[in-house]
């Protein structure tokens, strides 16, 4: 088994041909092989995945010698492709360039957080928000310097992931996981059925999967085609739960009916981020266009949208596509509604959370929320997991609070 | 790069040619003092529009200074339309004759201020308030400047030769209040409501070689040269070698007559500009910013946590997530030239006409996209 970053965690890659090594000022490792899968299209994947992944910090693990294995920055990829590369399950000869940074044992990650209240219109202030962070699953010396943020944990299906909130805005925290625990209970992108490793991805706008391992979203499609719909599914320690679809409507009446793109914004493990674009042929009729960003971070049981209409002011609905009744939730320290949360738990056993820092309308019938003459808007859709017995820090409150201290991150790896 | 750009300054420009350069109808034609102008499209026949749309069209005018050839090194050399103000050394048209202003809108001062060579466009006084002051045997540039300083605004020379001028929070000249480009180190490209742009490097630089502790303006009086007795000092916590707080003055010539009230803005505005400076260099590709996205003295934004490029009280929504970035201006740009563009030589002459344009775009040397 060899995985170099994402290429080999599910689709198989071949034990190399060829591993050569240098050292000079620093560590380079040249792997040599061959990209061959148990189909054509697997081994198309492979290539295109693998090509993807320049220029990131990719884990390396090799079943044949672990002494490889750690932490290395993909270089570059070459791809050879004979007259034969297409034929039978197909194969392509690769080489890819690795420059070491290293081992577990020496290094460590860093993940540089700028966390700022969001804006919003519920007198909110920065005292009262909660900004937190996960490393992967099975992370380990989290170091958040002398600060003292609340340790909280969620199972994730690649396990329980370690979830740091109330964190102090000032720290960048350090933290470390083996390679083979890079990825897990990280947010991925899943497009046309291939985890994807970057941003390239066949536009396929009725199959695509943005997940962190207990929360993911997928597109409403009927016959192969997008319906507009947002499904959210959630994981809770032993199965993902049933569709819950959730719709947007234009002027609070015509849902959109139909995503025409889907594009990959950004794709790391700490966030990854999905845009939707729709041309305004119907719901309006105009020559507009519609634009819906997904953000999903790491550990997190909620994602935030961005929505936004190129023509003019109008009224927008988001809101359960079956109706489901909901309460209104005004979160600790604040003067308004800033969600609407699911009154009794579900066949699943957990309760939905539809918020915003907007001043909004809510629907506790159909279980919705409005926002009024506006071209763009932000809002959070997300989970009680466990409904009526989550935990504290998984409660509709918390994950308002959570929303509202937004965090933006980028990871390095540093030396111990 | 062949286009700098500079915030209120000349800038330079350096145009290659190729060898094989046509010598009698291009070469020998092209003078010093005449005009490169650069349009952003490749017109074939110029002569279809009058001079004046042409400029009006321009991505760029700039005065030639000096033409090279050597062996297989052909370059023409210049600056920005600034130069006509005046240049580095202070060279250039003078104001000769005594002017006396006393609470006068800028649009009522400029006018006598620019030389011939540039023609008044558009000058917006709101928020600018009144300017009082004099002057005599200084550049239009210096004399300008002043007046821009004292008055809080900033300026453009466009590419027909036009000045225009407002208050430097305001939008008519500059995008100041809502720009439209970020620049970031990782996650740069488009959005509904702004243009990324990669910034490959991101260099801090602190440089305090200009600064002073003191603004003392001299009286240039035809008959005296003494201090007017406006001095401007900033407080401050620098000691020199020996432990004595450090002084630095910087004496600055304005005439002025025994009326002249106290130019309060004009020194506040002096010791802002001899500060110790903190700037930012960001390597942004401008190949991404097309039709005027982003213009030197534009502000732009630049996120990068790491390059301490955050304002955190301005929440932008890009790309999908929230960033804090830092507002800042844009004060010089190095544009290639790039196949496409349509690269002109417009003669000096008491009267030019279109047809008398000379079309040099097929002998440009073009750089490379990156």
């Amino acid at each position: 088994m060899l995985n170099i970053g994402r290429i080999g965690l599910d689709v198989t890659l071949d034990n190399p041909s060829a591993w050569g090594s240098s050292a000079s000022r620093g560590r380079v490792d040249q792997i040599t092989g061959e990209l061959h899968a148990a189909t054509l299209a697997e081994t198309k994947a492979l290539r295109t995945e693998l090509l993807e992944q320049n220029g990131q910090i990719v884990p390396v693990v090799w079943s044949e010698d672990s002494t490889v294995d750690g932490f290395y920055r993909q270089l570059d990829a070459d791809i050879d492709a004979e007259d034969y590369a297409l034929n039978d399950n197909g194969l392509y000869d690769f080489s890819v360039t690795l420059e070491r940074i290293g081992g577990s044992a020496q290094t460590e990650f860093q993940s540089l957080l700028t966390s700022v209240l969001v804006v919003n219109q519920h007198d909110l202030l920065d005292t009262e928000v909660r900004p937190w962070h996960s490393p992967p699953v099975a992370a380990l010396a989290y170091d958040t310097g002398d600060t003292s943020p609340t340790a909280h944990t969620r199972t994730t299906e690649d396990g329980v992931i370690p979830v740091i909130i109330d964190l102090d805005t000032d720290v960048d925290p350090t933290w470390s996981v083996e390679p083979v625990d890079y990825y897990k209970g990280g947010a991925k992108i899943t497009v046309g059925g291939r985890v994807r490793t970057g941003l390239d991805a066949p536009n396929l706008p009725a199959d695509w999967v943005v997940s962190n391992g207990q929360i993911r979203f997928k597109p409403g499609q009927s016959a192969g085609v997008s319906t507009g719909r947002i499904l959210m599914e959630v994981f809770d320690g032993t199965a993902w739960s049933t569709s819950k679809a959730f719709a947007v409507l234009f002027a609070g009446t015509t849902v959109v009916p139909k995503w025409h793109y889907v594009t990959i914004v950004r794709n790391t493990p700490e966030v990854a981020i999905l845009r939707l674009v729709r041309d305004a042929e119907e719901a309006p009729a105009t020559t507009h266009r519609h634009t819906l960003d997904i953000h999903l971070r790491r550990g997190s049981r909620y994602a935030t949208f961005n929505y936004h209409f190129s023509g003019g002011a109008a009224t927008w609905k988001v809101q359960r596509d079956s109706a489901e009744a909901t309460t209104a939730i005004t979160p600790t320290g604040g003067s308004s509604v800033a969600a609407v949360r699911a009154t009794s738990n579900d066949a699943d056993g957990d309760r939905f959370v539809l918020g915003s820092q907007h001043d909004t309308t809510q629907d506790n019938t159909q279980g919705g929320i409005e926002f009024v003459s506006t071209r763009f808007y932000s809002f959070f859709i997300g989970s009680e997991i466990n409904g009526s017995s989550a935990a504290a820090n998984d409660q509709a409150d918390a994950l308002i609070l959570q929303y509202m201290g937004a965090v933006y991150e980028q990871v390095r790896a540093v030396p111990r | 790069m062949p286009i700098v750009e500079e915030f209120m300054q000349p800038g330079q420009f350096t145009i290659p040619l190729s060898e094989e350069t046509d010598l009698y109808r291009v070469w020998e034609r092209m003078q010093v003092f005449g005009h490169i102008v650069v349009l952003p499209q490749w017109v074939q026949h110029p002569r279809m529009h009058s001079d004046a749309e042409l400029l009006a069209a321009a991505r760029y005018t700039g005065v030639v200074l000096r033409t090279t050839w050597a062996s297989r090194n052909i370059h023409i050399w210049g600056q920005g339309l600034w130069w006509h103000l005046g240049d580095h050394h202070g060279d250039g048209p003078k104001i000769d004759t005594w002017l006396s202003y006393t609470d006068e809108l800028p649009s009522d001062v400029f006018p006598d201020l620019l030389p011939d060579g540039i023609a008044l466009g558009t000058i917006t006084d709101t928020d600018a308030g009144l300017y009082t002051g004099d002057h005599l045997h200084e550049s239009c540039s210096e004399a300008i400047r002043t007046v821009l300083k004292d008055r809080g605004m900033h300026a453009r020379i466009n590419p027909n030769f036009t000045f225009d001028a407002c208050h430097q929070l305001r939008d008519e000249v500059f995008l100041i209040t809502a720009p439209k480009v970020i620049a970031l180190r990782r996650g740069w490209g488009s959005d509904p409501e702004f243009e990324g742009v990669e910034a490959a490097r991101v260099e801090t630089t602190r440089d305090a070689s200009n600064w002073v502790s003191t603004v003392e303006v001299l009286d240039e009086d035809p008959d005296s040269f003494t201090s007017a007795g406006f001095i401007g000092a900033r407080s401050h916590t620098y000691f020199d070698g020996l432990g004595n707080p450090l002084t630095r003055t910087a004496y600055v010539s304005r005439a002025t007559d025994d009326d002249l009230v106290n130019p309060g803005g004009f020194i506040e505005n002096e010791l802002l500009d001899r500060d110790v400076d903190d700037r930012q260099v960001l390597d942004a590709a401008q190949w991404e910013l097309v039709n005027g996205s982003l213009n030197v003295g534009d502000n732009f934004y630049a996120f990068d946590p790491p390059s301490s490029l955050v304002d955190t009280a301005n929440q932008v929504r890009f790309r999908g997530e929230f960033i804090w970035p830092k507002k800042v201006r844009c004060l010089e740009a190095s544009t290639p030239l790039t196949e496409g563009m349509g690269i002109y030589y417009r003669p000096s002459a008491a009267t030019v006409v279109s047809a008398d344009w000379i079309d040099i775009t097929r002998w440009v040397e073009w750089e490379e996209r990156p």
